[in-house]
Parts: C-alpha cells; sequence; structure tokens
C-alpha cells in the first residue's frame, strides 16, 4: 500500500575522461508515470551538458515505498532462514531466494526432511504453481527470460 | 579474488561430464547458502561470465535437491531382486506410480544379509538341493518330503542279482537271459 514515504527516485551518472563517475539525483512524486519521469530528466539532463563538461552514462529509476501499519512478524521469523527455489528449463537455471522460510513447509518424512520444501502437500504446490505462473513476466539479472520449470521437493512444477 | 568462468570450448572435453560425490544430506542448505554468495556479479569478471557461473551454481544447486544417486541406488536394488528371484525364488511386488507423490514400493524388503534358509520353488538354489535330496534318495535311501522311497537302489540290485543266481529250473533261455542280466548288474 503506498503510504506519504512514495518517492521515485532518479539517480544519474557522470563520467569524465578518467572513466571517474558521479552521480546526481531527482526525487519525483510516486504518481508520476514512467513517461512523464523520462520527459522531465530528459530535460534535466539536456540542462545540464549546458553546465557540466561529463558525460552521461547510465541513469536509475528507483520507486521506493512501505506498507502502512504496525503489524509485526511472527515470532518464528528468522531473515537468516531462506527457501531457494531452483527453475529449470532444461538448459537454463536459475534460483529465487525467499528470505523468513517457514520451516512446517518442509518435508518430514524421507531422505530429505527438513531440507526441502514439501511440494506433496496441496497448500504448497498452489504456491509453487502461482509462482511458476508469474515468473512468466519476470526476467534474471542479465534481462533474459526466466527458466520455466521449478525444481522443488524432486518435483518439477 | 575474481573468478574466470572457463566454458566447455576452453578446455578438452572429458568422457565422463560429471561426478559423483556423496553430500551429508544435512550440510545442503549451507552448501547452498555458500552458493549463493558466489552468485554476486563481483566474483566474476565479466557479465557473461557472471550470467553462465550463476546459472552453472544454480543447476548444481538444483541437483543438490534432486537425489542423483537414487536412480543408481534403484538399479543396483533391482539388480539385487533380479538375482534373489533367481537363486532364492523370492517373489517381489511393486505398488505406487514411481512418482514423488505416488513413489514404488518393493515388497518384501530386501534383507540386510542373504537368506540361509532354503530356495523356493522355483528357483536355482531350490532345483540344486531337489537335485541333492534324490541322489541321496536314490543312493542311500535317505527320505525326503519329495522322495519318500526307502529303498537303496544298490540293495534292490544286489537282491536281484541272489535272486537270479538261485534259479535252477527255468526255462534254459530265460535262464541264459537272467544270467546275462546278472553279469551286467554284477
Amino acid at each position: 500500500m503506498l503510504t506519504a514515504h512514495a518517492r521515485a527516485f532518479v539517480s544519474i551518472a557522470f563520467e569524465d575522461r578518467e572513466g571517474n563517475r558521479r552521480n546526481t539525483s531527482l526525487t519525483f512524486p510516486f504518481s508520476l508515470s514512467e513517461a512523464q519521469i523520462h520527459t522531465y530528466m530528459d530535460l534535466w539532463i539536456d540542462r545540464i551538458r549546458g553546465i557540466s563538461n561529463a558525460e552521461i552514462r547510465h541513469y536509475i529509476i528507483t520507486h521506493t515505498f512501505e506498507e502502512e501499519g504496525e503489524s509485526t512478524a511472527d515470532i518464528d521469523t528468522d531473515l537468516y532462514s531462506y527457501f531457494a527455489l531452483y527453475l529449470s528449463n532444461g538448459s537454463d537455471y536459475d534460483c529465487i531466494w525467499i528470505p523468513g522460510a517457514k520451516r512446517e513447509l518442509l518435508e518430514t518424512e524421507g531422505q530429505y526432511a527438513g531440507v526441502r520444501l514439501d511440494a506433496a502437500r496441496p497448500d504448497v504446490a498452489a504456491i509453487l504453481l502461482g509462482l511458476a505462473d508469474i515468473t512468466a513476466f519476470i526476467v534474471t539479472p542479465e534481462g533474459d527470460p526466466f527458466p520455466s520449470t521449478f525444481v522443488v521437493g524432486g518435483l518439477a512444477v | 579474488m575474481r573468478a574466470q568462468l572457463y566454458i566447455p570450448r576452453d578446455v578438452p572435453l572429458t568422457l565422463i561430464r560429471s561426478e559423483l560425490v556423496e553430500i551429508d544430506v544435512e550440510s545442503i542448505p549451507f552448501l547452498l547458502g555458500a552458493l549463493r554468495t558466489k552468485e554476486l556479479r563481483s566474483h566474476w569478471t565479466s557479465n557473461e561470465d557472471a550470467k553462465r557461473g550463476r546459472q552453472m551454481l544454480a543447476k548444481e544447486g538444483a541437483q543438490m535437491l534432486l537425489g542423483a544417486a537414487d536412480r543408481i541406488v534403484e538399479a543396483i536394488d533391482r539388480l539385487y531382486r533380479l538375482t534373489d528371484s533367481i537363486h532364492n525364488g523370492t517373489v517381489y511386488a511393486v505398488d505406487g506410480e514411481g512418482t514423488d507423490l505416488d513413489p514404488y514400493v518393493y515388497y518384501p524388503p530386501m534383507p540386510l544379509v542373504p537368506a540361509t534358509e532354503s530356495g523356493a520353488e522355483p528357483s536355482v538354489k531350490f532345483s540344486l538341493e531337489k537335485a541333492l535330496r534324490l541322489q541321496d534318495n536314490l543312493v542311500n535311501a535317505t527320505t525326503y518330503d519329495d522322495a519318500p522311497d526307502d529303498r537303496n537302489v544298490r540293495q534292490q540290485l544286489a537282491d536281484l542279482i541272489a535272486a537270479i543266481e538261485g534259479q535252477t529250473n527255468l526255462d534254459p533261455q530265460i535262464l541264459a537271459a537272467l544270467e546275462d542280466v546278472r553279469e551286467a548288474l554284477a
């Protein structure tokens, strides 16, 4: 949920002849559309060129907001405990890390008891199927489509 | 330190492209966490190396959760059941569909040590034991469930010879034939 703290930050990197880089930043309202942000950023860069010898190398747009409310995490929450969800399309592999693992979702029987997600549980399987739907729309850190198949609990979801 | 990822075209190909290592299941979470630290871009000398390194580490991590040796162990178990059926006559059955949700369950379970009791019929062990019993019965008149005749074949032959020798008033042709039999058995 958006709060009063929601903002859109733009950081622009300048580079000199020796390759040194320094940043300048702008802050916009969160409600500004991406197209508007690009328009104002381009104007800003155009004006900067008149007063700076540096070259523009890259820019980063960051949207930030905080969840409203004072709710606190469950007493068992441990952010040092992760779930590692491995994905594969048969040739490429990737991994999604989820902090604060719920240990009660792990297998309780067999060789991997206490290690793997229990994909045999209907509730866990439903979560994984839902995640698999979303991975079709996200990309790897390199910008490639995500591998398509979850490898969890010895199952391909 | 930053890693340079050598890809297969840079190094000679080996016949065997993988190796079997023993990893305690309990240590897998910690190994996966260690692999994660090596996924960072800063560990690699180029974006391409970082991408291939991340994929390689993710592949190995995923395989740690798939029980890589299960198929090998299962193949060895199938060979044991085959040998056990041939030699001991053990009859195995299986339930399930071979999936994680409905895995194969074999019964009876394989014994920790080879069975010492007699083999069940049909089996190599049963047939061999039965042949030995029949031979013992024929030669020594030892009786068994499947060889109940307590007559000793050698004694039977001796009795037959003695009976032939005692004959004096039979037809000469029959007597001559019996004499030939006696000489053949003597």
